[in-house]
């Protein structure tokens, strides 16, 4: 058992670092992989998973606040509307059997392994007339050039009724709600990719909390379970940020998709046969 | 507008982040390492703050881990509450921003106690 659970810690490791690399969040393999290769009932897995995902999302938080990369005022407007879905995603998980969880889950990493495929980054307009009733400007000064970007947070509305899906999702499977939340900014409302990135870092971690606090009412969270997975999380997202200079971020995005393909194949067949 | 320095705008914020998160793996590592050590693997009722503190004072591995788990659920609570103390001056309505995603949380909270 406690051999069991040191493995746990290597698993969690690589997907905290496999996750931070692909930029995807360590939760979309670590879940399966819990449940799969150790054979966790997979709610356990996914609650633990959130756990992972909140230790992550406030370290790194820590770092994106204090650069200015993370945009507080649209990362807690849309955090109002992500952790309400936070509470819908893990009150409606509570609801469903495992089996359709699974289904679900295997799904949701069949669209992620397609998009990170297909993977594309838009690059707004910078602002320059006023701005609108819902939209606002901000800037940050971008790591690489050493000046400053401006650009303008649109269609708040439509973001936030977006935002409250990917908390749903997070909530539901226990993954951080990144792979909406990213695209939802950089493409929908025009905010540079760097300042989607850090800014739904932020919001992951309150997201995770508003349905994790369910999972823990529920008994579904398992503090002996929750140790390996959260040290090593913290440990692998660590890495894989150093790490990330060095590797060929493509190469990694493309064996994400296979191991993706692989797993949610598994986890189809795990909901199919139950 | 605020015309401070990003970092120092976010200094609470990111200082709560950092203390939050690691104090919570401190007590989640150690609950590891108890385990790691042959510690035993039974557990009490998650919702009895008092059965968590006896079980980490009787130094057994499921109490450390859950008190790492209660503190890295605060973590973000705690983060927003230094947001809204942060900003309350200079940027008022993101500080209540940072009250409504609290007064989300406690939904959640009240919601979960049912």
């Amino acid at each position: 058992m406690i051999e069991q659970e040191l493995l746990v810690l290597a698993g969690s490791v690589a997907a905290g670092a496999f996750g931070a690399l692909v930029g995807v969040g360590g939760g979309l393999v670590l879940v399966p992989l819990l449940t799969i290769a150790f054979g966790v009932e997979i709610k356990l897995a996914i609650a633990a998973s959130l756990l992972g995902v909140i230790a992550v999302s406030t370290t790194a938080s820590s770092t994106y606040l204090g650069r200015g990369w993370a945009d507080r005022r649209l990362g807690l407007l849309l955090l109002v509307a992500t952790s309400l879905g936070g509470i819908l995603g893990g009150y409606t998980a509570g609801l469903l059997d495992g089996r359709v969880l699974a289904a679900i889950f295997g799904l949701v990493l069949l669209a992620v392994a397609i998009q990170m495929a297909r993977r594309r980054v838009h690059v707004p307009p910078e602002a320059d007339v006023v701005p609108g009733r819902f939209e606002f400007d901000s800037s940050y000064v971008e790591p690489t050039s050493g000046q400053e970007v401006r650009y303008r947070a649109r269609r708040a509305g439509l973001g936030g009724l977006i935002s409250i899906g990917a908390g749903a999702l997070s909530g539901l499977l226990g993954i951080g709600g990144g792979v909406i939340n990213v695209p939802t900014m950089n493409v929908l409302m025009g905010i540079p990719i760097r300042v989607a990135t850090s800014t739904s870092t932020y919001m992951l971690g309150a997201t995770a909390v508003a349905s994790a606090l369910l999972y823990y009412s529920r008994g579904e969270i398992d503090g002996l379970l929750a140790a390996p997975v959260v040290v090593g999380m913290l440990l692998g997202a660590r890495a894989g940020a150093l790490l990330a200079p060095r590797v060929p971020v493509r190469a990694l995005q493309l064996i994400f998709g296979l191991v993706a393909l692989v797993f949610a194949a598994q986890m189809l067949l795990r909901a199919w046969s139950g | 507008m605020d015309q401070r320095s990003p970092f120092r705008r976010a200094r609470w914020t990111s200082l709560v982040f950092t203390a939050g998160t690691l104090s919570a793996a401190a007590c989640l590592l150690i609950g590891l390492l108890l385990r790691a050590g042959g510690g035993p693997a039974d557990v009490g009722d998650p919702l009895s703050l008092d059965e968590i503190v006896a079980s980490a004072a009787a130094i057994r591995p499921w109490g450390w881990s859950m008190l790492g788990v209660l503190l890295l659920l605060a973590t973000p609570a705690a983060g927003l509450v230094a947001t809204a103390l942060e900003l309350r001056r200079d940027e008022g309505r993101v500080a209540w921003l940072a009250l409504a995603v609290l007064a989300v949380l406690g939904l959640a909270v009240a919601i979960a106690l049912h």
